[in-house]
């Protein structure tokens, strides 16, 4: 046996040689890749569609939309009347699309803000806005609204109040708030993230003061400003 | 005599030197495999085409990003001379009547989806071919490996008992699953609620045997991986727990860091 040791040694080496080889050859031969896929998620995705009333009278009560035209907005740049694809109701009075922004986060916080401008403010005309939020983020976010710092000393002649609506069947309610100064407005809401509840309407009205006695061509509004959040409240809906 | 003991000893001396190279090699071999395996995830998309490789993928990679608003946006990557993938031509489109802001994608850059949501899922259709039709007849995997646990690929969670917390990789909030016809049986990257909650260190996505009919680019066999996110996963899971919810998902990207393409 002792005779044959250093050949099956041999052999034994010959083996473990040739199996090395062997798979760094398979190694070679017989694999691919790709690398370096990468997804990112999003939090918040929300679309804002703000509308302007068209209000005559000014008496905070938009002029209805003609038989026919029922369920539609006029388009900002054009005298083309389209259909709301996202509306939960049937609108009945006139808007026209003035905006429409995203709310998008990777984080917690998403938000964006509207810049309003009035140019044929009189005592007691009331001009209307609309917002119209969709949630697509698939889950519940909180809304919260607010302006932002008053600049123009002139706005401190100006009220506003929002005016939630709801829909119950087909019946829509509006309710508005009482009229406050700018800095003291402050709207507070949950949008759901289910797919056929993720949809959000309000106006926005904003008054001269009726007790003012001039009128005014242009007038800077502070900013709209929207933020949207999610909380613990969130998990699970 | 001596003579020949000393004959014998450098033989065996001889023999243990090979033994030792032998085990060097496949040390080296199997080191070179487990240090590729551990790539970073932040390069882009590369398919190799080192040595004479026998199976391979294709050149082309093309992901459809399907949005809930019905949007879809079509990202075509292609090889450049490194052999990286990288975007070549991207469309999109607005279907279904709701608003998504068209993203910025930009010509070259690499293989990264932004701002996923809940529900949405990206289709990413490859092939797989042979080059000669030396390995017809053998099986053949491929496998999603080398999950990315970046700081932006993982959270940790606090449970019921104090300072106990655990790390866990943000895949449990994907599903994937391989498209047949028009539906994919979807299963879970990381499922939250089968122990243990460790991610697995491959997943393998489709299997097959090597035929004829596969040799050559023009005869590939196009495979299309579906890659959907879902947070229901990720809910139930912070429910069983009975863990404190804080947004964990804040700021989190998902990186599989290879799809590998190798022999049963």
């Amino acid at each position: 046996m002792k005779k044959h040791l250093p050949m099956i040694a041999f052999i034994l080496s010959l083996v473990a040689c040739a199996a090395a080889v062997s798979v760094g050859f398979a190694w070679m031969l017989n694999a691919d890749f790709m690398h370096g896929m990468q997804f990112q998620i999003l939090q918040i995705d929300s679309t804002v569609n703000f509308y302007s009333a068209k209000d005559e009278n000014y008496n905070g009560v938009p002029d209805l939309l003609s038989s026919g035209n029922e369920g539609k907005y006029e388009e900002k740049d054009s005298e083309n009347w389209t259909v709301y694809s996202t509306a939960y109701y049937t609108e009945k009075y006139q808007f026209k699309l003035i905006d429409n922004k995203y709310m998008l986060s990777t984080t917690t916080t998403a938000n964006t803000f509207e810049n309003i401008q009035i140019t044929d403010a009189a005592p007691s005309r009331i001009h209307t806005y609309k917002a119209q939020i969709v949630n697509y983020s698939g889950f519940a976010v909180n809304l919260r609204c607010s302006f932002g710092t008053v600049s123009d000393e002139k706005s401190g002649r100006f009220q506003c109040r929002i005016v939630t609506v709801s829909v119950n069947s087909d019946t829509v309610s509006y309710t508005p708030s009482d009229w406050k100064a700018f800095g003291e407005v402050s709207y507070e809401t949950r949008i759901n993230g289910d797919n056929n509840d993720n949809k959000l309407d309000f106006w926005l009205q904003i008054r001269m003061d009726p007790s003012a006695t001039d009128e005014m061509k242009s007038l800077q509004l502070p900013d709209f400003k929207m933020v949207m959040n999610i909380d613990d409240s969130s998990a699970g809906t | 005599m001596e003579k020949l003991t000393r004959a014998k000893l450098k033989i065996i001396r001889a023999a243990l030197g090979l033994f030792l190279a032998s085990g060097v090699a496949v040390l080296s071999v199997v080191y070179a495999w487990f240090l590729s395996g551990n790539k970073n995830n932040t390069s882009p998309i590369e398919i190799g085409t080192q040595g004479d490789r026998s199976m391979q993928f294709s050149p082309t990679v093309i992901a459809v990003r399907n949005y809930l608003t019905g949007a879809k946006l079509t990202n075509t990557y292609v090889r450049d001379e490194k052999l990286d993938l990288k975007l070549a031509s991207s469309d999109f489109t607005q279907d279904g009547g709701g608003q998504t802001q068209k993203p910025e994608e930009k010509e070259g850059e690499d293989f990264l989806f932004r701002e996923m949501l809940p529900g949405e899922s990206v289709d990413i259709t490859f092939g797989v071919y042979l080059q000669t039709n030396e390995l017809v007849g053998q099986e053949y995997e491929i496998r999603l490996c080398d999950f990315g646990m970046g700081e932006n690929n993982y959270f940790t969670l606090q449970g019921d008992t104090v300072n106990t917390t655990t790390k866990y990789s943000v895949a449990g909030a994907y599903q994937w699953g391989v498209l047949r016809g028009e539906t994919a049986g979807m299963a879970w990257m990381n499922d939250y609620l089968a122990e243990p909650y460790q991610l697995p260190t491959a997943i393998t996505i489709y299997s097959g045997t090597w035929t004829e009919e596969n040799v050559g680019a023009d005869k590939a066999v196009w495979v299309t991986l579906r890659i959907q996110e879902n947070f229901s996963n990720y809910y139930a899971f912070l429910g069983k727990s009975g863990a404190v919810f804080t947004n964990y998902l804040s700021n989190k990207i998902l990186s599989v860091g290879r799809i590998l393409l190798i022999g049963k």
